[in-house]
């Protein structure tokens, strides 16, 4: 599979409540390049993501992800495009408590009509979990898992969609050195089998040799009143 | 259908909480339900049972307790009036007299002493075993037999009335011949027996050692044919084909007791009639018409029920308002999850499927849950409105 093309031009967003504000004049990535992006926090990089990922829309600019212009489509099409096309591991993970591990990374297929749940899927996910060491804990619930096995159950629901476009939030962030290093060759794997474009939102400059090229936040967007 | 599994793990894991919630709305449907469910069949069963008894001859005094004890064998028995009124009756040809004598209780459950009219009347069958043959025989309202776990053959003892009375009648060891079909009436919680038995219990009939064989350490006097023996000369507690003989009342039969008279009028003229010899100032007893009596103590009852239903309807209105509180609040508890899934593409209205789904699965178990008391109510509907009658 491809991996998707990504444009941003001339974005601008501001949350309605808060004072910061996002601007951004231009940001390309290249099919199936990997983009670390660094930056201090509170610089927007998470606000960027979900601005890719079309969870939010710029008030101004455009957000293009292949041949398609995301914000302007309308809220449930972007919402479709999103689950079709776009894999999201959370800073958080975002996983669901009262779900096993299996169950969480089939959720995508669960909420969303675009998606239909059968045997092929369910066989995807189990193959992708093995690949991600999480075999035997499929029928687990999420409180028994470890932070390095969460964000090993996140990034599978992320990649069980077969996305062209992975977006990554601090995956490593709460993990400790050893599994932050098998993380990002678990995720490293994953991208290179797909062939899907990475961003990824990181603070470890020990993880940056992984990547195609590096943008600093800092210098790419302003933050304005 | 991936809503309500979603919906059914969320409630698997937060068990403590659907747990609580399914209880309360249970309560909330099954209470009320519960109450209408129990003044219905009270009322079918008071008014069909006092419909089918035209009226009923006592002692004066209160006419509810009075019906309730013709009826439900329920309420201290009132004052006894003689078997003459009986015949009197009888004598008039007016109605049919079905006297009936219940003072006593075998086990808690009450004896009720009856002629056969009496189970002709209230067309009551034998089951099992047979009918009433002999003085000492008994026969089980269906529950009784059921309580007791006996049947025909068995033995039934008659509650001593105070054990510390040294002049009170003997307990009676009852022989039960046969056990009676089911009717959902009281007639299934009562021990049925012949009034000459009845009176056996009471003491005005005994059987006792034939006192020409008896020791003559227990014989006071012997004039003629008459001997006069004390207190010890041995009385029997049982009635059996070797002792019926011995059996004997003294006094005068038409004096014997009953605690009501079941007046069966032969038709419209006569049961006039009848009403209006009762109504005279100097008859010596009281002529009442069931279904009047219970008819006022349902409108009783129905007032009360009129107030439950107002407290009903405002608690309902409290329930669903607090119910709207905990489903906002366990929302904003969720906001995490719920914005969880907005990230993976959830829509807003299969959020509100999701909400609507666990909604509608703990109102479905409240709902099972429910029906299921209900029935139970149902079932136990007799049981509990014996329970309320005592």
């Amino acid at each position: 599979m491809n991996g998707m093309e990504l444009a941003l031009d001339c974005v601008r967003f501001a949350y309605p409540q808060g004072r910061f504000t996002l601007a951004l004049d231009a940001l390309h990535v290249a099919a199936g390049e990997r983009i670390a992006i660094v930056g201090p926090s509170g610089s927007g990089k998470t606000t960027l993501l979900n601005l890719i990922a079309g969870i939010i829309t710029p008030e101004q600019g455009a957000v293009r992800l292949g041949e398609t212009v995301i914000n302007t489509l309308s809220d449930a099409s972007r919402r479709a495009f999103r689950i079709q096309h776009i894999g999201f591991v959370f800073q958080d993970f975002s996983l669901l408590d009262y779900l096993n591990v299996l169950q969480n990374i089939l959720l995508p297929f669960r909420v969303n009509p675009v998606l239909t749940l059968d045997a092929n899927v369910t066989e995807r996910a189990r193959r992708c979990a093995d690949e991600l060491g999480l075999a035997g804990k499929l029928d687990r619930p999420i409180q028994q898992l470890s932070q390095g096995e969460r964000q090993r159950v996140a990034l599978c629901r992320a990649l069980v969609t077969a996305p062209r476009l992975l977006l990554a939030d601090e995956p490593t962030g709460n993990l400790d050195p050893r599994t932050k290093q098998h993380a990002m060759e678990v995720l490293t794997a994953q991208r290179q089998q797909s062939g899907a474009t990475l961003l990824m939102v990181t603070h470890d400059h020990s993880l940056l040799s992984g990547f195609d090229r590096v943008i600093d936040f800092a210098t790419l967007a302003q933050e304005a009143d | 259908m991936h809503a309500f599994y979603l919906a059914w793990q969320y409630i698997r894991h937060n068990r403590i909480k659907s747990v609580l919630l399914v209880c309360g709305v249970t309560l909330t449907i099954v209470v009320p339900a519960a109450v209408f469910i129990l003044v219905r069949f009270g009322e079918e069963w008071l008014m069909s049972r006092a419909a089918s008894t035209p009226m009923v001859i006592g002692a004066k005094g209160s006419r509810v307790d009075l019906s309730l004890h013709a009826l439900y064998f329920r309420s201290k028995a009132p004052a006894p009036i003689g078997m003459a009124e009986a015949a009197k009756l009888r004598e008039a040809g007016l109605a049919i007299p079905v006297p009936l004598y219940g003072r006593f209780t075998a086990r808690s459950f009450p004896i009720v002493g009856a002629t056969l009219d009496y189970f002709d009347f209230r067309d009551l069958r034998v089951a099992s075993g047979h009918q009433i043959a002999k003085l000492g025989d008994c026969v089980l309202g269906a529950r009784v037999a059921q309580a007791l776990a006996l049947g025909a053959g068995d033995r039934l003892l008659s509650d001593s009335e105070n054990v510390l009375d040294l002049s009170g009648a003997y307990p009676l060891n009852m022989r039960v011949t046969g056990v009676l079909a089911e009717e959902r009436t009281e007639d299934d919680f009562a021990v049925f027996v012949d009034l000459k038995t009845a009176w056996v219990i009471a003491g005005l009939g005994h059987g006792h050692q034939d006192v020409s064989k008896a020791d003559e350490s227990v014989i006071l006097d012997r004039t003629g044919n008459t001997v006069v023996a004390n207190a010890a000369l041995p009385e029997y507690t049982e009635i059996t084909d070797e002792n019926i003989g011995s059996f004997h009342f003294h006094g005068d039969p038409a004096g014997f007791p009953i605690t009501a008279l079941i007046a069966l009028p032969r038709d419209e003229k006569s049961a006039v009639l009848l009403r209006g010899r009762y109504e005279q100032q100097d008859a010596a007893a009281q002529l009442v018409i069931p279904e009047d009596v219970v008819g006022e103590i349902m409108e009783m009852v129905f007032k009360a029920q009129r107030i439950f239903n107002y407290t009903v309807v405002c608690i309902a209105a409290a329930t669903v308002l607090f119910l709207v509180l905990i489903i906002s609040l366990s929302l904003r508890l969720r906001s995490t999850e719920l914005q969880t899934l907005h990230k993976l593409g959830c829509s807003r209205h299969t959020m509100i499927t999701l909400v609507g789904a666990e909604l509608i699965l703990i109102g479905g178990i409240s709902s099972l849950f429910s029906a299921g008391a209900l029935v139970l109510v149902l079932q136990l509907a007799p049981v509990l409105m014996r329970t309320f009658l005592a």
